[in-house]
């Protein structure tokens, strides 16, 4: 069975949690062939992984390299004009994402012919996405929060330009495509299941529409520009839950996200990560001084500021406490780790007693340096830091975001994100009372023996692949359905603000429960 | 899982505030909490949909779970829902845009800085008079306006990727220098010459790269301070004030200059120099585009030097022709980032594209105007100059220098919203006219009476300057030149 893994700004070019699944997997599977799809940003990227001998092809698909620019001809303007008017017709709130699959398929055939880019960089495309903005919020303020200027339009065009870029691929002819997280990862799995029926599993880590919503946060672009961009990302992320043949998210509680993003709950089928007990072995001595540790990458959804501020209130209480940061920081993430560094100063824990460490290898040797592990994340699906944290024995203070309470169970303790007072109070109990630190990192290593068995969460996806395998294929091409209209008729809703009456508008308290899009 | 690629670069890129970077500034634990709340209640208040505020009540400790325990919501979609109908809605200010400088007086030092160069050669270039043939500087220009474009274009490519752009350097450096050597000999033995014009040569070209790595780098004033032995010695030489310096001396203060800024160049070297530079597919296409364009710019403006000397007299200037153009070059300048600043303004302030494309063409006109009273101010100063030294300079030269000034003005505008190809075109026009002209008076109909062959390069520049004034009307309106 040949199989298309497609991640996106993770394996093969990047370390963390998602990489060493990705990894994990195909060492785990090694019976089946593996072609790799890499959604990454400029290309450049190299390879920061060995790949094992399954492994075939190696696509990147980099969405932001500089592609010659190229200017769109009026003929191909001419061409796009109802295309783009449909795709922007599907992002209006009126529309309920109606003829949203079907431009995307639209757009698909512009970029394969390298089209795309052309096209959507054009004065028209402009005007034509100026002229439907006000139809893509569904709260509606005062006028001037109604109108797009020019700059939105043109940065609202570069980002689903470069978002739409996976589509220029030729849908994979595989005979499974899986997915690493949902997001513009699922654009050539999509097309692969249209043109071919191929089947789709979609794994989840992190929530992506969730960690969409923190990543562009009130204030972060023009209202209305916001709005446009997280609708494109809704229903594209919605269209993906909707044709995945099976959504595995890590944890259980992913899977509420999903089924309120309209996945039917039959097809979500949870499977946990899992650690190799044997590359984590049971720590045998703690540090002379009380030590807390800190792995991952130092990024702010980890919330490394509540971690620092946390850690001040546990240096009140015992002077002699340390804290060590095990990770690197990602690209583009350097001002969020001098933001860090700074306030690591500011609190007073630059004399040593807070040190930023950078990557460590092998990674047992972090959990070995402190008694107590802390995660502060504000995001989170099933992290690999806790798992491997529990299987060195090591007991863990996490916040109770995503799936960690089910991989901490009541191995540890959980307290509330944003909270530097709860983390500091469980950690100052913990690195107080021996007793109830060795009880916990036993219980850890049990329940990671127990419950978090790599070989275990590589067995099912297995028997997923098999059940796929034996699904009969069905090629979907959606076209086939538009309703051809008049020019003049199409898209009714779809029109200026200022041409619309009030009726059109969609007032605050309308909204359709998600879920029912489509 | 990580924040995906996408959401990466596109934080990169519009400078927009990263996730979590726009935060609380480092403050007490009591304020982070204050602070915390009032950010949920600005998530709240200008949510998109009832998911956003899901997503945030989360990373406020308001999972699944303590929704049900605490307000006895189902889930805590629930509560979102529930938030996002009751609360008033109220959009978030956006995020400061980035401001585009507008010109200003700076740009007409950098203009001084980028015309010191010719002070220095021209003074290097009398010194060596004896040793240099009608070919080297021409040849100096051409090859020395290739390689600074195509590593100038490389380096802020690299640059904007975060990638260190002095990897290019020591390649171009070995490129032009290699390739002016070669020209030079290759130009001694076809057309005679010495080997100190191939000298001569090679550092104009290598000076010109290595200044070209520095502009990258943003460091202009370090290429004023390095030109100044060079420039001075140049100065005394030609005006004899206050003393007669001598011809070695001159050369030398000149070599120092050339070789201090080289040295400067290869201090971005990064580790590990040897490796060839990283180039995205589309940035060698792009990078021969802009060394092509070089080479026009090379030959347009070596054709001052070539064209005239051969008839000239004692009393022609023919050189002057091409002053009002290098004196104007910092208001070019000026007037290309007052146009650039204007544009990304009426960006952000028009509805309408046509609003824009009124608003931009306007500046254009504004921003061309200005230019050309600077420009003919200065060709006026230039023929008073002429005047009080006894000297003519070409009529026809003079308004091919004005033509080619413009023409330079209207280019800048056009590479600056990324259409290098239309100025390559219009410059391949120009000389095309130069071709033809050539051809019909030396090979088709050598009786027949043309036009001389500088009326042949006024006619050629404006041709260029026209071509390129039509292009840049059409490319400055383009919405995305200017995000």
């Amino acid at each position: 069975m040949n199989i298309t893994l497609i991640t996106e700004g993770t394996y093969p070019q990047h370390m963390g949690g998602v990489s060493v699944w990705c990894d994990q997997m195909l060492t785990h599977i090694p019976d089946h062939s593996f072609d790799i799809l890499a959604i990454s940003g400029s290309g450049d990227e190299k390879n920061v992984w060995k790949m094992p001998p399954n492994v075939g092809r190696v696509t990147t698909v980099p969405l932001w390299a500089s592609v010659p620019a190229r200017r769109a001809s009026r003929e191909l303007r001419n061409r796009f004009m109802p295309v783009q008017e449909r795709f922007f017709a599907s992002l209006a709130v009126a529309n309920n994402g109606a003829g949203f699959v079907e431009s995307l398929q639209e757009l698909a055939e512009f970029a394969r012919a390298g089209e795309l880019t052309a096209a959507m960089s054009s004065e028209d495309a402009v005007s034509t996405l100026m002229a439907g903005a006000p139809n893509c919020q569904e709260r509606l303020g005062s006028e001037e929060h109604e109108l797009l200027s020019v700059a939105d339009a043109v940065d609202i065009l570069v980002r689903l330009e470069h978002s739409l870029r996976p589509l220029a691929v030729a849908p994979p002819e595989t005979d499974l495509c899986h997915t690493t997280a949902n997001g513009l990862g699922t654009l050539p799995a999509l097309t692969a299941k249209w043109a071919n029926g191929t089947p789709f599993l979609l794994t989840e880590h992190g929530v992506y529409l969730r960690e969409l919503y923190l990543a562009h946060p009130p204030g972060s672009m023009s209202q209305l520009a916001r709005s446009i961009v997280l609708r494109f990302f809704k229903l594209l992320i919605e269209t993906a839950y909707r044709y995945a043949d099976i959504v595995a998210p890590v944890c259980r509680y992913n899977g509420l996200w999903e089924v309120a993003n309209g996945t039917e709950p039959s097809r979500i089928r949870p499977v946990h990560n899992g650690v190799d007990p044997k590359a984590f072995p049971v720590a045998t001595a703690e540090p002379a001084l009380p030590t807390l540790v800190f792995v991952g990458r130092i990024d702010p959804l980890k919330d490394i500021e509540t971690l620092l501020r946390a850690f001040a209130e546990v240096r009140a209480e015992l002077p002699d406490a340390r804290l060590r940061l095990f990770g690197p920081t990602p690209e583009g993430g350097e001002a969020y780790f001098d933001h860090c560094v700074q306030l690591s100063t500011d609190l007073g824990l630059a004399d040593g007693a807070a040190t930023f460490e950078g990557k460590i290898s092998p990674p047992a040797q972090a959990y070995h340096a402190g008694q107590v592990v802390v995660l502060t994340s504000i995001s989170e699906g099933l992290p690999y830091v806790v798992l491997e944290a529990m299987a060195s024995g090591r007991p863990v203070v996490a916040t109770d975001v995503g799936g960690v309470a089910e991989a901490v169970g009541d191995a540890g303790l959980l307290v509330p994100p944003k909270d530097p007072s709860a983390v500091a109070a469980a950690c100052v109990t913990l690195l107080s009372n021996k007793r109830k630190r060795k009880a916990l990192g036993r219980a850890a290593r049990s329940r990671v023996v127990q419950h978090f068995d790599v070989k275990r969460c590589f067995d099912t996806y297995l028997g997923l692949y098999e059940e796929l395998a034996k699904n009969d294929r069905e090629t979907i091409d959606l076209r086939e359905h538009v309703e051809v209209v008049a020019p003049e008729e199409r898209v009714p809703s779809y029109r200026p603000a200022a041409l619309q009456g009030s009726s059109l508008k969609v007032r605050p308290g309308r909204f359709v429960k998600p879920g029912v899009l489509g | 899982m990580s924040v995906e690629a996408g959401m990466v670069r596109t934080t990169a890129r519009v400078s927009s505030p990263a996730p979590g970077r726009s935060g609380p500034s480092p403050a007490a634990p009591d304020e982070s909490t204050g602070s915390g709340t009032t950010l949920l209640a600005n998530v709240v208040s200008a949510a998109v949909d009832p998911l956003e505020i899901a997503a945030s009540l989360e990373t406020f400790g308001l999972s699944n779970a303590a929704v049900q325990k605490r307000f006895s919501y189902d889930d805590v979609f629930g509560l979102a829902q529930e938030l996002y109908t009751m609360a008033q809605f109220q959009p978030a200010p956006a995020a400061k845009r980035r401001k585009v400088r507008p010109g200003g007086p700076l740009d007409l030092g950098r203009g001084i800085i980028f015309a010191a160069p010719t002070l220095m050669f021209t003074g290097a270039a009398l010194a060596l008079r004896s040793s240099l043939s009608w070919w080297t500087v021409p040849l100096a220009l051409i090859c020395g306006w290739a390689f600074s474009q195509a590593v100038s274009y490389i380096g802020f490519s690299r640059d904007s990727w975060g990638e260190p752009p002095g990897a290019a350097v020591v390649w171009a450096l070995l490129a032009a220098l290699i390739s002016t050597a070669a020209f030079g000999l290759a130009g001694d033995s076809l057309l005679g010459g010495r080997f100190s014009g191939v000298l001569f040569a090679a550092a104009s070209c290598g000076f010109m790269t290595a200044a070209a790595e520095l502009v990258v780098h943003g460091e202009e004033r370090m290429i004023g301070a390095l030109l100044l032995p060079g420039a001075i010695g140049s100065l005394v030489f030609v005006t004899r004030v206050p003393f007669a310096l001598p011809v070695v001396a001159t050369v030398a203060l000149s070599a120092v200059s050339v070789v201090a800024t080289v040295l400067a160049a290869l201090r971005h070297l990064p580790a590990r120099w040897w490796r060839r530079p990283v180039l995205s597919p589309a940035d060698l296409p792009t990078a021969v585009r802009y060394f092509a364009t070089g080479l026009c710019c090379g030959f347009l403006v070596g054709l001052f030097i070539v064209l005239e000397p051969a008839k000239a007299g004692p009393h022609s200037w023919p050189a002057a022709a091409a002053y009002p153009m290098i004196l104007s070059l910092g208001a070019m300048e000026w007037q290309l980032r007052s146009l650039r600043a204007g544009a990304a303004d009426a960006s952000f302030r028009a509805n309408s594209v046509r609003q824009f494309t009124r608003e931009v063409r306007k500046r254009l006109a504004r921003s061309t105007f200005s230019y050309l009273v600077v420009l003919t101010v200065m060709t006026a100063a230039v023929q008073v100059l002429a005047h009080f030294r006894g000297v003519v300079v070409p009529a026809p030269l003079l308004a091919a220098g004005t033509c080619l000034a413009l023409a330079f003005f209207f280019a800048l505008v056009v590479s600056s919203c990324g259409r290098m190809e239309l100025v390559l075109r219009a410059w391949l026009t120009g000389l095309a006219t130069l071709g033809v002209w050539a051809l019909l008076a030396r090979v088709v109909h050598p009786s027949w009476r043309l036009p001389s062959a500088n009326f042949a390069f006024f006619i050629a520049a404006s041709v260029s300057a026209a071509v390129l004034a039509l292009v840049a009307r059409r490319a400055v309106i383009n919405p995305f030149a200017h995000a």
